[in-house]
């Protein structure tokens, strides 16, 4: 048996680790994917009084710390028995389009591109940001840089701080919004819909039109006919901030839409002994192992999950290109992996579309920015949609506001299984019998798990801050017959 | 925290008006944090009735985790819960 490992797994945020295990004839037999991280958020939050939760979750993820801020705040306002007011609502809900518009520019330029851009098996050394901005010009990397900056910007306005954020208290916010600043962020949200518009042609022009490309997305090993989830607004649309989590089976039929209180009547965690990373699955439909269908529990919530479960896109562009997407790739759901890169722009394009609407909205400069707390803290759930998929957050407190106990179910966490069974999959379709295992043959390995953009920092809620991958391959006798290492 | 805490972040928590909550530490010649805070505050008790005073501390949930929050594993409590 030949042993390949994959240390660390590279353009992604956290650390992670693959093992492919093969026969004597080189075909792929298993692979374990590992997030050897731990952090344990959710035991310090103990015994901290329940406001201050939202700035201590802040620091389990650099990269999403606005949506621990949002999930936490709303856990906060459900621990009061309280709703913000309607302008606090929408602030939260501005400051966190921005939020999607930096996280999902950082994905597709920095860790998605250049896998299309630069190519699945160019050499490494031009496979990344340096490589994609050679490509595609130093305009448009700096033009890049800078939307993503000016997305930063209007979280530091908002929440305090772009990373370290201050925004939520329980029911409201502790900032109003000017009539200056509301005009300054309008402008700046136009700008956001032309860069999302921009990046949709990109991807067009660099992924559409290749014929390849296409065939790879829809063809390759990337796909898993398993159930979506995502949170929905009344209508059905896809929302980020608020509404009701709604799963689809693989063929597309609603299996449940619940409310953030009721998610432990719907999801269940397991543990495996080699990853300190969770297993979520469906409860009503058990878990039955890393398999496909209707019959297994397995669920992915990524952009590409929360497209297949709406109706459709609230804002006018960002629909059109969500009906252009299903037409183009056969109609709902969508399985294919890779798509998930296309997902995600129509949601860059929905969150900039989105934030000029709040941005234009009469109440977001009002000053009735907090509610009032007439009851006791107890026990609450929050739940947003993180770039990496659905965020539970849920604290029990005692009357006077210390948390208890606290129970977090982080986006990328929900996706572990289905991370682990792409990997496989993919493993399976690239290396075979008489394939020589290349660089650029374990690259498109970890397409298959960029394509989620998982985040295990945040999923494992850990420590280290870079990121090492090693692909270890071992013989039936479980000697080690080649190292690949990349630092 | 501020009166405890060592400068230099921009007071940018506070510019979003939220309190600090000491995250830069004690400044250099503090080597109790927790004990400068709690003076800090007793400058703001306006009584001088002891049974008063007690309740109004009492109303500060937490004292060792939030006066020490950043400076709890040096500090002179020894990991001690109060």
């Amino acid at each position: 048996m030949k042993r390949i490992t994959i240390d660390p797994i590279t353009r992604l945020e956290g650390h992670g680790k693959v093992e492919i295990f093969c026969t004597d004839a080189g075909d792929v037999e298993n692979v374990y994917f590992q997030v050897p991280e731990l952090r344990g958020f959710e035991k310090f939050l103990e015994g901290r009084v329940v406001e201050e939760a939202s700035q201590i979750v802040t620091k389990i993820c650099g990269v999403c710390p606005g949506c621990h801020h949002m999930a936490a705040g709303k856990a906060t306002d459900a621990v009061f028995g309280v709703r913000p007011t309607p302008t606090a609502a929408k602030l939260r809900e501005l400051f966190y389009m921005a939020h999607f518009v930096h996280s999902h520019i950082a994905h597709f330029y920095a860790l998605a591109a250049p896998d299309f851009v630069v190519g699945p098996t160019a050499p490494a050394a031009e496979r990344n940001v340096l490589g994609v901005i050679a490509k595609v010009g130093v305009e448009i990397g700096t033009e890049v840089l800078k939307q993503r900056r000016i997305a930063q910007e209007i979280q530091a306005l908002l929440g305090g701080h772009q990373t370290h954020v201050v925004m939520n208290t329980p029911g409201g916010v502790r900032k109003g919004l000017t009539e200056a600043q509301r005009k300054d962020i309008e402008e700046k949200a136009k700008g956001f819909i032309e860069f999302a518009k921009f990046s949709l042609k990109i991807f067009n022009d660099v992924v559409l039109a290749n014929k390849t490309y296409v065939d790879i997305i829809l063809n390759g090993p990337y796909s898993l006919n398993i159930y979506s989830m995502g949170l929905v607004d009344e209508n059905n649309k896809v929302n980020f901030y608020d509404g009701k989590v709604r799963v689809v089976d693989p063929e597309g039929k609603e299996h449940c839409k619940y409310a953030p209180e009721d998610y432990r009547n719907w999801v269940e965690e397991r543990v495996e002994p080699y990853s300190y990373l969770k297993y979520p699955y469906l409860k009503q439909i058990g878990w039955k192992g890393f398999v496909e269908g209707k019959d297994s529990g397995v669920y992915q919530a990524t952009p590409l999950a929360r497209l297949n479960v709406a109706d459709g896109m609230a804002t006018p562009l960002a629909q059109e290109h969500y009906e252009q997407m299903y037409k183009t790739l056969g109609g709902k759901p969508v399985h294919a992996t890779l798509a998930m890169h296309w997902a995600r722009l129509i949601e860059l394009l929905y969150a900039a579309e989105r934030a000029l609407e709040l941005a234009q909205d009469k109440e977001i400069t009002s000053s009735d920015i907090q509610a009032e707390l007439p009851n006791i803290p107890k026990e609450g759930v929050g739940i947003v949609e993180a770039q990496r998929g659905t965020l539970t957050h849920h604290y029990w407190t005692d009357e006077k506001g210390i948390i208890t106990k606290a129970n977090i179910i982080v986006g990328t966490t929900n996706n572990n299984a289905a991370i682990s069974m792409s990997l496989k999959k993919a493993a399976q379709g690239l290396i075979k019998k008489g394939v020589t295992v290349s660089e650029g043959i374990l690259n498109m390995v970890e397409m298959a798990f960029r394509a989620y953009d998982p985040c295990f920092s945040c999923a494992t809620h850990s420590l280290p801050g870079n990121m090492p991958l090693e692909v270890v391959f071992k013989d039936a006798k479980g000697n080690i017959t080649r190292q690949v290492k990349r630092n | 925290m501020g009166p405890a805490t060592r400068g230099g972040c921009g007071v940018r928590c506070v510019e979003g008006n939220s309190p600090c909550r000491g995250c830069y530490g004690p400044p250099p010649d503090v080597t109790d944090p927790g004990a400068k805070v709690m003076s800090a505050i007793a400058t703001m008790i306006d009584s001088n009735d002891a049974n008063e005073i007690e309740k109004i501390i009492e109303t500060i949930e937490d004292p060792a985790g939030t006066f020490y929050r950043f400076s709890l594993p040096s500090s002179m409590l020894r990991r001690k819960f109060l």
